[in-house]
């Protein structure tokens, strides 16, 4: 029963991650064509951190495992410090809050960015409409000046 | 053992810290993508950040309201928050999907812009040559 429960956790999280890190993945190829300034860059090391993190977590806790039934298997006993896959789990489990602040901090210099080509757009939206109508005017007002 | 209370209080000062500073962050970035991203993704990423934020200051929330959950629905605050998350993901694809074209736009309107200077140019340039002709 709890050997049931908690491999449906497992696929519910695993289906859970896979869901966030498309949303991610897309959002930044999507930015990818705009600017790709530090905060592009920023974003994508984020997440690209918070994909590997997960992973290196699934694969220290894979040889965490091992280790713990190698040592079960020759000694009889858990060995108290598998120090290698407790490095990975380490490393896994800290990429993640890492990646978190990288993307964060990358979103707010792109929420800046976004902000100030918003401001482009508009004067660019104006300027055309400047310009065609000035354009119309003299077109129509020239022959006959 | 006398350094592990203050390991304990360093390290949760550490994630205080931590989760505020995305807080801030993420809030920042959404406050100025408001005018840019306006519509549907934007109030998907806000929804997000709004659940995430919320769920920051749950462990507060819950105290405050001597609120007590019972084991079996512990899990329920990181399912929350995790499917803020998602949210906040689909908002942010959509956002930079749409973000796409309209870079793709603006780089039309700049050629626009540009090809129009020149065509006015050259129309005021033979508006001034026909007024000292005439």
């Amino acid at each position: 029963m709890t050997s049931t429960s908690s491999a449906w956790v497992g696929i519910v999280s695993l289906i859970l991650f896979l869901g966030l890190m498309s949303g991610f993945w897309a959002g930044i190829v999507g930015l990818r064509n705009a600017k790709r300034g530090p905060a592009w860059w920023l974003m994508t090391i984020g997440v690209g951190l918070g994909t590997l993190g997960p992973i290196l977590y699934a694969v220290g806790s894979w040889m965490l495992i091992q280790s713990m039934t190698a040592s079960m298997s020759s000694t009889g006993t858990i060995s108290p410090r598998p120090s290698d896959s407790s490095g990975v789990l380490m490393s896994g489990g800290l990429l993640v809050p890492a990646g978190m602040i990288l993307f964060s901090i990358g979103f707010a210099l792109h929420g800046f960015a976004a902000a100030r080509m918003a401001n482009r757009a508009e004067e660019l939206e104006q300027l055309t409409a400047a310009m065609s109508e000035e354009i119309n005017r003299l077109r129509e007002g020239g022959p006959a000046a | 053992m006398a350094w592990m209370p203050t390991v304990l209080a360093t390290s949760s000062l550490a994630f205080i810290i931590f989760r505020l500073l995305i807080f801030v962050a993420q809030w920042t970035g959404i406050l100025a993508l408001r005018r840019s991203s306006r519509g549907f993704p934007w109030i998907l990423m806000i929804a997000g950040v709004s659940i995430g934020s919320l769920m920051v200051f749950w462990p507060f929330i819950a105290d405050l309201l001597s609120f007590e959950m019972h084991l079996s629905w512990s899990y329920l605050p990181g399912l929350i928050s995790t499917l803020g998350s998602m949210l906040f993901a689909v908002g942010f694809a959509i956002h930079g999907l749409r973000s796409a074209r309209a870079t793709e736009r603006q780089a039309e309107l700049e050629l626009l812009v540009a090809a129009m200077a020149e065509d006015l140019q050259r129309l005021q340039g033979q508006g001034t040559g026909n007024r000292s002709h005439g």
